[in-house]
């Protein structure tokens, strides 16, 4: 027995909760207690109480007293996860004059009563669970937290309607802000919509005038066509590397006129702005209202750096502002923390072939219905079929596409039911065809959402209820030549329809950005299964991360509609703006350390550390851990084959002592 | 012989019937051209007109003979992009090649065969009519971007 020798000079106090009946209605509570005050009394603990709420005010003010009365000098908490109610016990024996790292709080709700039906054997571990943290307490150090100043720039991830609602927030509080999108200008998907549900805004409309604000504010310096590359530091002092793209245009002389947009004479198929639908030229803005106004060269279409002649550009321009020889540049700034903001892609139905995108040419994705919809897009806002002239005369909408599909993605995107409302209304308005509906159930929470789809209903819109088996131009029946067939289980009338339209529109989901993975790990989070970041918490924190200083925003997160993203981009603003105030921020300090001296070299923890803390002295061939970036993890200290790295608050010897009493070597 | 909605995929088959497009397309194909392949020569009597589908294709000018190949210079005439036709000579009297095209990129194409295209806008004027719209608006956004490349290069 490795305690033994370890006359326990600590006065402990042990209190066990019932958490209502949670945990008193499995676990023998007072048994519990009263057996802790008994046989672990050779092990220091001089009282044990059981008490209805722990975490009530009368619960922690017992501990107070009892550290004052009794002359307490370790607390045992035994209630529910540490992650609920820590702080609140932590905080109580700190009030009671400890320091608060010499309380333990161990569970016997989320590992005992919530996870057992035999009220013996769980009254039993409980036990166990106890005798381990006391065991533990006894080998505590009094810990002091860390205090790390805050760099009061932030950095925004991303210009779509998510991150412009933050950065607005944040800069008209009078903070820095940098904004990197990738695109030449920002705006994101909001900015190619049409309509916005359930009001039918113009979604430019509404759009617009906030990226004017982002583009001009004195606070906001603008990185469009730029990536982040590099993110070092830790939460308040991050050192972020950017890349900037050549735009081939000088920005100080260019005054975003369009002449070299006008005459250039190579078009390119524009598969990112107008979703594949009409053509771009070679030097560009994707949009008339882009911010900034600059244009961008595409090197790899262009004929004078394909072929060498041309240079069309360069001489129509008024101001000389084309400049070939740019080159690409990378710069380097402070800032304290970050906010993601980095959207989503739409599914793509080709990978669907029975619904036919792709091969066959009236089958329109969503985002392409929204740019034919649109007053700016391809047909100047009228809905046709794809050789432009056409207009339809029956319409169907497809919900669902690449969601709630095991083959595919199994989650809900949120956004399809009222995006595919707003599609029916709308082919209703432009072009009086016939619109039907197939959806698998239709999801409209949320304010004024379900009025919008009762409205659609008297519009006279069909609704079929069933999975679409496919669209096909095989004609079997007639008044099917030349036509596209849905091929459908109603599942309301309970037969198979063969229904003939013009046009099918396929409301595609949400997916994470193809490099969603890389993103996570260049900024040190994680991603779910299905690619979107995970958040600290998914009820009370959707929007910080769990890396210090790295905050969510938008369709990033999950799926969600306008209005979800610009709240979730100014709860991130307030986040960030907090700590900002605060001037410095207080961390926990549960770090791994290295012993320099034990420390071969060898660089395996460095690869492992899921925060990128670690990093290498060439010089001294020692690894070091940055206490800032550590998060306590733990990782590092099991992978070291030299025993070199120590967790503070999991040290072997905390470690080793804990297991004793779990395995009741330590009780008389 | 292809389907039919291949050839509605693309505006410059827009306002043809349904029985058009049939027709077309039974007397179209499908062809992967690798890049680097000569698609026609400049001078030749046309037997085909072409709609890229994807890839890239130059229009260009040389000068010199095949034997002897020192000689042998080449212009850069022009470049098709995705969606456009291109040997449109195929429905302009008097039926030659303007200018060579060669594939720059690895090219999909839908060929239509020439002399039983023209027989097509012959026998039906609206179909001919049609088309020859379509040509015309061709060779006019053709002619607009020389324009801006001769005023470039002259200035």
């Amino acid at each position: 027995m490795s305690s033994d020798e370890h006359a326990p000079q600590e006065r402990v106090g042990v209190y066990v909760c019932h958490c209502g009946t949670n945990i008193a209605g499995i676990v023998d509570v007072e048994n519990v207690s009263k057996w802790a005050g008994e046989h672990l009394k050779s092990r220091g603990v001089v009282i044990a109480r059981d008490y209805k709420f722990m975490c009530s005010s009368l619960g922690q003010e017992l501990i107070e007293k009892d550290i004052k009365e009794l002359g307490l000098t370790r607390v045992v908490v035994a209630a529910c996860s540490p992650h609920l109610h820590e702080k609140t016990f932590r905080t109580a024996t700190a009030r009671g004059g400890l320091n608060p790292y010499f309380c333990e709080l161990v569970s016997i709700r989320e590992q005992v009563s919530w996870v057992h039906t035999d009220k013996a054997a769980a009254t039993a571990k409980s036990k166990a669970v106890i005798a381990g943290g006391v065991e533990r307490v006894l080998y505590h150090e009094a810990l002091e937290p860390l205090h790390v100043p805050i760099h009061p720039a932030t950095l925004i991830v991303g210009g779509g309607i998510a991150g412009i609602s933050a950065a607005l927030e944040i800069a008209d509080a009078g903070f820095p802000v940098y904004m990197v999108e990738r695109e030449p200008s920002i705006g994101g998907h909001m900015a190619q919509f049409d309509k916005t549900f359930p009001t039918m805004d113009c979604s430019a409309c509404i759009l617009t005038p906030k990226m004017v604000s982002v583009g001009t504010h004195p606070h906001v310096t603008m990185l469009s066509w730029s990536e982040v590359t590099k993110v070092d530091g830790y939460v308040g002092n991050f050192t972020v590397t950017v890349r900037k793209k050549p735009r081939y245009v000088n920005t100080e002389l260019c005054t975003g006129c369009g002449i070299c947009q006008e005459k250039c004479p190579k078009k390119v198929i524009d598969d990112i702005f107008e979703a594949g639908l009409s053509y771009r030229k070679v030097v560009y803005t994707p949009f008339p209202q882009a911010v900034p106004k600059y244009p961008v060269i595409d090197r790899e279409n262009c004929t004078y750096f394909q072929k060498g002649t041309c240079k069309a550009c360069e001489k129509f321009c008024p101001t000389n502002a084309i400049d070939f020889n740019q080159k690409e540049e990378y710069v380097t700034f402070p800032v304290g923390n970050i906010i993601l903001a980095t959207g989503f892609e739409p599914f793509d139905p080709r990978r669907i072939p029975q619904y036919g995108y792709g091969r066959l040419a009236n089958v329109f994705t969503s985002l392409e219905f929204e740019r034919l919809c649109n007053a700016a897009g391809p047909t100047q806002g009228k809905v046709v079929l794809r050789d432009g002239v056409t207009q339809p005369k029956a319409v169907g909408i497809i919900h669902c596409v690449g969601s709630r599909d095991r083959n595919y993605n199994n989650y809900c995107s949120v956004i399809c039911c009222m995006q595919s409302l707003k599609f029916a209304h709308l082919v209703h308005e432009r072009t009086g065809a016939d619109v039907y509906n197939f959806y698998i159930d239709i999801r409209t929470a949320f304010k004024d959402y379900d009025e919008f789809y009762q409205r659609v209903l008297e519009e006279g819109t069909h609704f079929v209820r069933g999975k679409v088996a496919e669209v096909t131009d095989a004609a079997r029946e007639p008044g099917e030549e030349g036509k596209l067939i849905v091929q459908v289980e109603d599942t309301l009338l309970g037969k198979q329809r063969r229904i003939p339209l013009d046009m099918v529109i396929l409301s595609a989901g949400l997916e994470p950005r193809h490099d969603a993975k890389e993103t996570a790990k260049l900024f040190g989070i994680s991603c779910s299964s299905a690619g979107w970041y995970i958040e600290k918490h998914p009820k009370l924190d959707p929007v910080a991360t769990l890396t210090e200083g790295i905050f969510l925003a938008g369709v990033a997160q999950g799926p969600k509609d306008i209005p979800a993203c610009v709240a979730q981009g100014a709860a991130a603003a307030a986040r960030v703006l907090g700590r900002i105030e605060q001037k410095e921020i207080e961390l926990e300090p549960i770090r791994a350390t290295v012993d320099a001296d034990k420390c071969s070299g060898c660089r395996i923890c460095n690869d492992l550390c899921p925060f990128t803390a670690i990093s290498f002295h060439e010089d001294t061939m020692v690894s070091e851990i940055n206490p800032a970036l550590c998060q306590g993890c733990g990782t590092c200290v099991a992978a070291c084959p030299a025993g070199a790295i120590s967790g503070t608050g999991f040290s072997d010897k905390q470690v080793l002592a804990q297991l004793d009493g779990l395995l009741m070597l330590n009780v008389a | 012989m292809i389907s039919p909605e291949l050839l509605r995929r693309y505006p410059f088959f827009a306002h043809l019937e349904n029985s058009h497009l049939k027709e077309i397309s039974m007397i179209s194909e499908e062809v992967n051209i690798p890049k680097g392949t000569i698609i026609f020569e400049e001078g030749k009597s046309v037997s085909a007109l072409y709609l890229l589908m994807s890839g890239e294709v130059d229009l260009y000018f040389f000068v010199g003979d095949d034997r002897n190949l020192q000689n042998r210079k080449e212009f850069l005439a022009d470049d098709i992009n995705v969606g456009e036709a291109f040997g449109i000579s195929a429905l302009v009297d008097p039926f030659t090649y303007t200018a060579s095209a060669r594939a720059t990129k690895d090219s999909r194409v839908i060929k239509i065969d020439a002399t039983n295209l023209r027989h097509l806008t012959e026998t039906d004027p609206s179909l001919g009519c049609r088309l020859m719209g379509q040509i015309a608006k061709a060779l006019a956004e053709r002619l607009r971007s020389t324009r801006i490349q001769l005023v470039a290069a002259r200035s």
